[in-house]
């Protein structure tokens, strides 16, 4: 394994940034011109795919049980804890990155297209940008703390990026929430590490999984705890997981790249790093598994029932990073990230999809407005029911090796239960996916179409599609189960960095379970199918049969204004009381008199500086006696 | 000594004195040229201005492991020196380049030849500065920089204020200079001796009787001469006065080389005299003179006065000059603290705030010239008006303050984690100096503020752009100011090898 060219990896990325950044900022060359938006979007994307390449060539020429070091600088040491930029090259990594960067690419260049009319179009590339590079720091990070700066680096570009359209204030409201909520998270995960830096005395992983049989059981459960719960805000589990929907604001390639296929799994991505820091504490594992299992659930009825297509879609991300949770949490990490690693493809492909729909449509998003579309988008309608498929479990997509091993893992974990709780999820899941697809594809148009011509999007953001819709259909046989073939490429590949559990199940199981899982997932897709073409009136039956559960649901169960309610409300008053009592009586007076104390004897210090010769030499030699008497008398 | 053996000693001496040496036929030749060149092809002589420095650069590269003494014991030639000769010339490019962006000094350019002749100098002086291992060589050394100091800020002879700020200048630096040389006269009838190193033989000698009164008075003389020049209180009161008169190249050059230049003279001084025994770590100080805590004192009193003192200056260049005040007050922390991590920080400090407070000045000195005005009210809203210009400087006046994320930051990190790791003794110090960032950071602040958060006085002020090249320049000092923040090992590294090879 070479790491020659990996430096670049990094550095790339956030080249792609400063130039972009700055010839934006300031405008030079034309830079913001509207015939330098090729060239803006092209450079960004160039600085995307070198990266990539780099990376496949690395991949291409390791071993799975290959490890590499690529360390840039120390940036401080104090006593024990040294920080170094220093990045972990081994087969969890690569594979991260190769997603990240692979699909990373494909949006950039979708991106070229979807935001052609924009004004803030190098804007939009400098965040990509940064983000990317923010990504590649937290994935390659061989320290908590490099991967600390990359958590915060995406949790800041997330935040700029729903924001991006900030003339709008839900825009802003919901940047500030997914800000918020993650602040949350990062204030775990920060005494997560100080809990393991006071405990395992280092912040690298090889260390801290090295040391984790040394450490105290209690210990070890905090430190984990704080760490996943950083996890949740990241990754929009229970009970941090609000802000994901509301994150829709930003423009859609966003919600493609960083909050369908990236960003939001990374705290997947940090349990796994951690496997054996966090497999060493069973009660930590039942959390995790529970908090997933539960989060798969609750969204999954939730977006039965949401009428935006993004937010459906959402809803759907939200469910799926609990089933990869739920992996993690029955000790099944390789598949965790194997789900990982294929939600991004159907799940990027699904939110492209919708972006060019809602870019079809005038920046409609709501699906009772839509109907009809297959003939006017006959290449987007295609992609997104293949990715619909694959994230429904249709057999041999690439949904349905990932979702059918997680459980499988979560059946033989013994933990019947939750793996009741999944399959049912998968059967939801199935359904309100369809459920999408028929409203927005099928059926007859509900909008005006002698009004709206909704047109086919251009090949620079069909070809991405085709891309995402060839991996949903094909990345799935990585990972083959254990009863059609003895080796699982991508459990094998990442072994050496990546702890499992041991499955205890005979293959009469398995076959049984994959059957069950399948037969749920194509029930689950007719109904979807069924009800919302030709059975629409079933639906509204249904509906108002049900009212009040419907309400419950339809209302994302009131979490949100449980949140105000319980959070937002008091601490504002909180605030506010703090401000009135103590700010204004307190505070303010006392910082008032120390800036009139320190401004009156700036004030009088001022004087000796008279502009006369004379003053200032007699002051030197003041000066001089008395540093002389000082040292001679005291 | 035979003959021979003193000619081949002057020769290798004047081998490794290179650096110097080409300066000083850099020199003259710019002296010679200047004379036969037409007055109309003046600027040129700034290229041969540029070629001297470029070759003194290159000269300086291939002494990096050289530890010598030359011309019996008067200069040291050490890692230590070659990084303090590194920082004078690169400064004195920098402030070169500078100076051709100057409408001040570009309304003289017929004299053009002379300020560079003169410049010239000074670089040659703080080089001598830099190594001299001998009271009297110190003492040379130390008048060149300051008579060619003098000529600098008086150099625009039409200009009233300059002419008294110059005339000031060489009052205070005289007096300063008598004394300095009166104490070496007493350090000279004490000890015998003028070298350093000789010096504090002598000083270990137990069988020597030293008068501490008369040694205490000595050595604060020759402090005052030093405290001059890096302009610490209370012998600093020149400085406001000459940097607000003087051209604001010449002002910038002044607040950063000299007073490196300064302090590399200063632990030279201390750290050769007064240490008993000269370990790697944890230096053991003469007991007979309790100079660390005159340097804490005078260190305290520097920063607050300047910190303090710039709170109410409304004038941007004489603000600049109270803050480069405060900056000798923390570098200071750093001379006292007789250990390799104190010594290493104050040169990484001295290297960096060269980069961003010329860079603050360059900033004064371009949007000075276009609004003719150094006064703060007079700059209100120019940071909409000029952002290619005012958005460096928020990132100056950032570093400057110490903001995470700038080299500002990491180079009071430094020095406060080596001031902490003296122990709790020098506590105090630290809090002392972490107070003192907060209120410089009141003023710094200010005027990002004018510039941004006030509307300027007349709403319909055209922009205010700068040529492409003086914007390159520009990002030349703003640059490093962000990169060194992040990246900083290689310098400090450097700076710490460099601590080691210092030679008596």
């Amino acid at each position: 394994m070479t790491l020659d060219l990996f430096s670049y990896v990094i550095l790339l990325p956030v080249a792609g940034f400063l130039v972009n950044g700055l010839l934006g900022l300031f405008n030079l060359a034309g830079w913001r011109s509207e015939a330098r938006k090729p060239v803006v979007g092209w450079l960004a994307s160039a600085a995307i795919l070198v990266p990539f390449l780099i990376l496949l060539q690395i991949f291409i020429g390791m071993a799975a049980q290959d490890k590499g070091f690529v360390t840039l600088y120390n940036w401080l040491t104090i006593e024990t804890l040294q920080v170094n930029i220093s990045y972990q090259v081994d087969s969890l990594s690569v594979l991260m990155g190769l997603m990240v960067t692979g699909i990373g690419f494909l949006i950039h260049v979708y991106s070229i297209g979807y935001m052609k009319h924009d004004p803030g179009f190098w804007r939009f590339f400098v965040y990509l940008n940064l983000f990317i590079f923010s990504m590649l720091n937290l994935i390659f990070a061989d320290n908590l703390m490099l991967l600390f700066l990359g958590w915060e680096g995406v949790g800041l570009c997330s935040y700029l990026l729903i924001g991006f359209w900030y003339q709008h204030a839900f825009a802003n409201d919901a940047a500030i929430k997914a800000f918020v909520m993650n602040r949350i998270g990062d204030f775990a995960f920060l005494i997560g590490m100080f809990l393991l830096f006071t405990s395992a005395g280092s912040l690298n992983f090889d260390a801290i999984n090295q040391s984790v049989g040394a450490l105290d059981p209690t210990t070890l459960f905090l430190a984990g705890l704080f760490l996943f719960i950083g996890a949740t805000g990241k990754s929009a589990q229970i009970p941090l997981y609000t802000w994901l929907p509301d994150a829709m604001a930003g423009p859609t390639p966003v919600s493609a790249l960083i909050h369908a296929a990236t960003m939001v799994t990374a705290g997947v991505y940090m349990v796994a790093r951690l496997s054996p820091l966090f497999s060493a504490s069973p009660e930590l594992m039942v959390v995790i598994a529970v908090i997933g299992g539960l989060t798969a659930f609750l969204a999954a009825t939730i977006g039965l029932f949401q009428n935006d297509i993004k937010k459906v879609l959402a809803y759907s991300t939200v469910s799926q990073l609990g089933y990869m949770f739920l992996a993690a949490g029955v000790g099944a990490f390789p598949v965790a990230i194997f789900h990982v690693f294929t939600h991004a493809f159907f799940k990027a492909c699904l939110f492209l999809g919708s972006g060019s729909v809602i870019h079809a449509m005038h920046e409609e998003q709501d699906i009772r407005n839509m109907g009809g579309l297959r003939k006017y988008l006959p290449q987007t309608y295609l992609t997104f029911f293949i990715a619909t498929l694959a994230l429904a479990g249709f057999p041999l997509t690439a949904g349905f090796f990932s979702k059918d091993e997680i459980l499988f893992r979560t059946f033989a974990s013994g933990n019947y239960l939750l793996w009741g709780l999944a399959l049912f999820s998968a059967l939801l899941t199935a359904v309100y996916m369809m459920r999408l697809t028929s409203l927005t594809f099928y059926g007859r148009e509900r909008f005006d179409a002698g009004h709206k011509h909704p047109h086919e999007s251009p090949a620079l953001m069909t070809l991405p599609l085709w891309v995402l819709a060839a991996g949903a259909l094909t990345v799935g046989f990585l990972g083959l189960p254990g009863v059609v073939s003895h080796s699982n490429w991508i459990t094998e590949w990442l072994s050496p960095a990546v702890i499992t559990a041991e499955v205890h199940a005979t293959h009469t199981t398995e076959w049984i379970l994959i059957g069950l899982g399948s037969v749920i997932a194509l029930t689950g897709l007719f109904a979807g199918w069924k009800l919302y073409t030709t059975g629409l009136e079933t639906v509204t039956r249904l509906k108002s049969g049900l009212s009040g559960l419907y309400n419950l649901v339809y209302n994302k169960y009131f979490v949100d204004e449980l949140y105000d309610r319980l959070v937002v409300g008091p601490y504002t008053r909180l605030s506010e009381s703090v401000l009135a009592k103590i700010e204004n009586r307190f505070f303010y007076p006392v910082f008032g008199w120390t800036s009139s104390a320190v401004s009156g004897f700036a004030d009088t210090l001022r004087y000796i500086q008279t502009g006369y010769t004379p003053v200032y030499l007699t002051l030197f030699i003041i000066g001089v006696i008395g540093l002389i008497s000082l040292i001679l008398f005291i | 000594m035979n003959l021979d053996a003193l000619i081949t000693y002057t020769l290798t001496s004047t081998a490794l004195l290179q650096p110097e040496l080409l300066v000083a036929v850099g020199l003259m030749l710019i002296l010679v040229t200047d004379l036969f060149l037409k007055k109309t092809v003046q600027k040129w002589i700034s290229v041969l201005f540029f070629l001297v420095m470029g070759l003194a650069l290159i000269s300086l590269s291939r002494q990096s492991e050289v530890q010598a003494q030359v011309f019996s014991g008067m200069i040291s030639i050490d890692g230590y020196s070659v990084f303090f000769k590194y920082l004078f010339v690169v400064s004195a490019l920098l402030a070169g380049v500078m100076s051709l962006f100057s409408e001040e000094l570009n309304q003289n350019r017929r004299r053009l030849g002379e300020y560079f002749i003169v410049m010239t100098g000074m670089v040659l002086g703080m080089m001598l500065m830099a190594g001299a291992a001998n009271l009297l060589m110190m003492f040379v050394a130390i008048e060149l920089v300051s008579l060619s100091s003098y000529i600098l800020v008086s150099y625009l002879k039409d200009d009233k204020i300059s002419n008294e700020s110059g005339v000031k200048y060489i009052i205070y630096g005289s007096f300063s200079s008598g004394l300095m040389i009166y104490g070496i006269s007493l350090i000279y009838g004490i000890t015998g001796t003028l070298s350093l190193s000789e010096m504090n033989a002598v000083l270990q000698n137990p069988a020597a009787t030293i008068d501490p009164v008369t040694l205490t008075i000595a050595v604060l003389l020759v402090l005052g001469g030093l405290g001059y020049k890096v302009a610490a209180a209370p012998f600093h009161f020149w400085a406001p006065d000459a940097y607000q008169g003087a051209p604001t190249p010449v002002a910038a050059f002044l607040s950063v080389a000299p007073k490196a230049a300064g302090f590399a003279m200063m632990l030279r001084f201390f750290k050769t005299v007064f240490f008993g025994s000269a370990t790697q770590d944890g230096y053991v100080p003469l007991a007979s003179l309790d100079w660390v805590s005159i340097l804490a004192v005078i260190s305290v009193l520097t920063m607050t006065i300047g910190n303090v003192t710039a709170l109410w200056q409304q004038n941007v260049k004489r603000m600049l000059a109270y803050s480069s005040i405060a900056h000798a007050g923390y570098i200071l922390m750093g001379v006292l603290l007789l250990s390799d991590s104190g010594i290493a920080a104050m040169m990484f400090y001295l290297a960096y705030y060269l980069i961003m407070n010329l860079g603050a000045f360059y900033v004064t000195m371009l949007l000075g010239d276009r609004v003719q005005s150094y006064e703060l009210d007079d700059w209100r809203g120019l940071g909409f008006r000029a952002p290619v210009l005012a958005v460096p400087m928020v990132i100056f006046l950032a570093s400057l303050i110490g903001i995470p994320g700038t080299v500002g930051f990491t180079g009071k990190f430094l020095l406060f984690v080596a001031v902490l790791q003296q122990g709790s003794l020098y506590f105090w110090l630290a809090l002392i100096a972490v107070a003192n960032s907060v209120v410089s950071a009141f003023y710094y602040f200010k005027v990002a503020k004018i510039l941004f958060l006030k509307k300027s006085a007349d709403p319909h002020a055209e922009p205010v752009t700068a040529p492409v090249p003086a914007v390159v320049l520009l990002f030349v000092f703003a640059v490093p100011t962000i990169v060194l923040g992040i990246w900083w090992s290689p310098l400090y590294n450097w700076a710490m090898a460099s601590v080691r090879m210092i030679t008596g």
